[in-house]
């Protein structure tokens, strides 16, 4: 212990500009959100310094050669970590809710697994990196195409990556990836302090480095999951294709198809999730991806699902349909249902009010916003049948509202895609005195079925 | 035999780099107390040979022991007792030379505070100038006295002289050999210096092309290796084939043959020229150079 302490003062010493300059960031986040674009690189590059300061790969180090501890060795980065990093992180989340009139207290297991979650993202990955390079610029190596990839695919540039928009238990597949991911970078840092097998290290990061990105069929595999509840189970609420109207084409390349809902308890919220949709013509077929609902929603008798489809696809589509412009059309759709009770309302657009159990509302420039602290993401998953309803638990994005907002009927449901969320801080936009109602959503059914179109018209009649 | 009796113990020590053998089968005895010193040309392995004891490579086969501890398994105990300097080391280069001694010194249980700074003194290191605005010989010189404040019971050095100019090599071996002096320190050094190497080493090993042609005291091998001049009545056209494959570079010219003998025996050695050279009209035998000597090898072996 002494020795690591020894060790961790010669380095905070060394490294007290690279210091500085992360709290200057990590202070500028919370001045405005878009700097904590910059927190990543400067987490990633003082780690890297860090470790580099006893870099682990190469024969010249003089280190190697004295009578260092690996356990003191690692002992005192990590304590480094936990008091430059770690500590100025959790000061900071500290900091926004108290100036949002949140106390740390009410949440300390939630700033807790955020710490551990930011420990994933910030600080085992360069840990990992750092420990099998020698220096800045072989890290650079490492760091530069991880970060353009991870940009890219979250983003969407790179089409395999493009979030299907199915919620579902999705999260469940990038958790698994995640830990796994976790506990090789784990294992590469450990083996490189404790024996310095740094060839085998370097395998171990890249393989976890691109875990997450395994182009592997998780969302389709895991919504089969939950397609695996029967349709039939869910009675009374039936979702079947509305006969009573005509499925058209909408635009260029987009149409809706109309769904009708039997015997839905209105006091359920009904949340559509996609539909996988497939077009026949003769001499055709086209299988689709999922396509995430775009909103058309209309309760009571029933809603449309929006499907779109790329220009190419639908110039062939239209090709190949009959003489009248037809295509035969089958969708699996799925929604969730989910059991709501509203638990306190506010009326905004009149200055700061405190909203019982979610926290403070305040008018905007740009709109009403509230400010509440999330919860961490759940960990695990469960399916069970209570009283003939299929349950699951269904969460969105890293973290979740502890409850579900709500604008008249519609539920705002968006997270800003920013890598780090400024996540205790929920935006959204409406009218001036608007009625925002927060209710309860803790368990919800997952129902999908499949609905067949037979003559879905592409266009005005008779314009092929 | 003991680690007490023999600090370092190779036993087909082999090294390859990417297939190519660095070091082949070295088998090696560094006695305690010696000063024993690795010679041979640029890239016969001794970098190699040190590194594996080191545990700063792995070796593809073979083992050494390092003060008894299996080279593979050297930990913080074992490096507490050894000394390591390198022309290849990279130092700590933002660190003054005073904080480079204080940030070691908790390191090490044995660590003398009066001989570092007697050492640092001798050295004449500036305390408050950072490594790396020292030369090259002055920062050879702190890693030498960051080795040997704790006196190690083994100082390893791997090409210390290299680059150094004269008055700082001297400087610099003085340093080593006082500081070693007063306790039971075992000092490996390689150089391909080889006048350097003759001044002050008790033992002496030869490596070239990653295996080792001998290890021996430097008095036996001096004692057994001889220029010799063989003066004959009248001229030879050729030398007789078969000459013994312990007379190395042996020269004809004339009516003198010149050759070194590798395993002089002052009764012997005459006897056996006069089989070969019965008209020998004078014989005479001239100590060798440990240069001259490698030399010799280096050349016979090159055939």
């Amino acid at each position: 212990m002494r020795q690591a302490f020894h060790i961790f003062r010669t380095n905070a010493r060394r490294l007290w500009p690279q210091i500085a300059l992360f709290v200057v960031v990590l202070a500028l986040k919370n001045v405005g959100y878009r700097f904590a674009l910059l927190l990543l690189p400067a987490c990633w590059f003082l780690i890297a310094a860090l470790v580099h300061q006893e870099a682990i790969p190469g024969h010249r180090q003089f280190w190697i050669t004295r009578p260092y501890r690996w356990t003191s060795l690692l002992g005192a980065k990590v304590m480094f970590i936990l008091i430059f990093i770690h500590a100025p992180l959790l000061v900071s989340d500290c900091v926004g809710l108290i100036r949002e009139g949140f106390s740390p207290l009410h949440d300390v297991s939630g700033l807790i697994e955020r710490q551990a979650l930011l420990s994933l993202e910030l600080v085992v990955p360069p840990l990992a990196i750092a420990s099998v390079t020698s220096g800045i610029t072989p890290f650079a190596g490492f760091y530069v195409p991880f970060a353009l990839f991870s940009l890219a695919a979250w983003y969407g540039v790179i089409p395999m990556y493009i979030n299907p928009g199915i919620t579902g238990l999705d999260w469940l597949a990038s958790q698994i990836l995640a830990v796994a991911a976790g506990v090789i970078l784990a294992v590469v840092i450990v083996r490189q302090y404790a024996a310095r097998h740094t060839l085998s290290g370097r395998a171990g990061v890249v393989a976890a480095l691109l875990l997450p990105f395994l182009p592997v069929a998780w969302n389709t595999a895991l919504y089969a999951t939950t397609l695996a509840i029967k349709p039939g189970a869910l009675a009374p609420m039936r979702l079947e294709a509305d006969p009573g109207r005509m499925a058209e084409w909408e635009g260029e390349t987009c149409f809706s198809l109309p769904v009708k809902l039997v015997g839905a308890d209105p006091s359920l919220d009904l949340d559509p999730l996609g539909a996988r949709v497939a077009v026949d013509a003769p001499g055709f077929h086209l299988q689709g991806g999922w396509q995430r609902e775009t909103s058309l929603r209309e309760r009571g008798d029933g809603y449309r699902e929006k499907v779109c489809m790329a220009r190419s696809d639908y110039t062939r589509a239209v090709d190949q349909s009959d003489r009248h412009g037809t295509v035969a059309v089958t969708a699996t759709v799925a929604f969730a249902a989910w059991p709501g009770s509203v638990q306190s309302r506010a009326w905004l657009g009149r200055g700061r009010v405190a909203v019982p159990g979610v926290g403070t509302c305040a008018s905007g420039p740009f709109g009403p916003r509230c400010l509440t602290p999330l919860r961490p993401e759940r960990r695990g998953f469960a399916v069970w049948e209570e009283r003939g309803l299929h349950l699951a638990t269904l969460t969105y994005g890293r973290y979740h509202l502890p409850f579900e907002v709500t604008l008249g009927t519609s539920p705002v449901l968006s997270f800003s895609p920013l890598i780090f969320p400024n996540y205790n801080r929920f935006d959204f936009i409406v009218g001036p005195n608007a009625e925002i109602s927060f209710s309860t959503r803790t368990n919800g059914a997952i129902y999908s079925v499949q609905l067949h179109y037979p003559r879905v018209r592409l266009f005005a009649a008779g314009a092929k | 035999m003991t680690a007490t009796d023999y600090p370092i113990t190779c036993d087909g020590l082999s090294k390859k780099y990417r297939g190519a053998d660095a070091l082949e089968g070295l088998h090696l005895r560094v006695p305690a107390g010696s000063i024993y010193g690795l010679v041979g040309p640029n890239g016969a392995g001794k970098t190699t040979a040190i590194q594996t004891m080191m545990n700063i490579v792995r070796p593809t086969r073979g083992a050494a022991r390092i003060l008894g501890t299996d080279s593979r398994r050297l930990g913080p105990d074992d490096f507490a007792r050894i000394g390591y300097v390198s022309e290849n080391q990279q130092m700590p280069d933002w660190m003054t030379v005073g904080y480079f001694m204080n940030y070691l010194k908790p390191f090490y249980p044995t660590w003398d505070d009066a001989l570092a700074n007697e050492m640092l003194r001798g050295f004449d290191l500036p305390l408050n100038r950072n490594l790396s605005q020292l030369s090259r010989g002055m920062r050879m010189k702190a890693s030498l006295a960051s080795s040997l404040a704790y006196r190690p019971k083994l100082l390893i050095l791997d090409e210390p002289f290299s680059g150094l100019d004269p008055a700082v090599r001297d400087e610099f071996i003085e340093g080593m050999l006082e500081s070693a002096a007063g306790g039971d320190t075992t000092i490996f050094i390689s150089s391909h210096d080889l006048a350097e190497i003759e001044s002050f080493a008790s033992h002496v090993g030869y490596l070239e092309r990653g295996r080792l042609q001998f290890s021996e005291e430097m008095s036996s091998l001096t004692a057994r290796f001889r220029e010799v001049v063989v003066t004959l009545e009248a001229p030879l056209t050729e030398l007789p084939r078969q000459l013994p494959a312990t007379w190395l570079r042996p020269q004809l010219a004339a009516s003198t043959v010149r050759f070194a003998a590798s395993d002089f025996d002052e009764e012997r050695t005459p006897a056996e020229i006069r089989q070969f050279f019965a008209a020998a009209r004078d014989i005479s035998a001239a100590p060798m150079a440990l240069r001259e000597i490698f030399v010799a090898l280096a050349r016979r072996n090159a055939k």
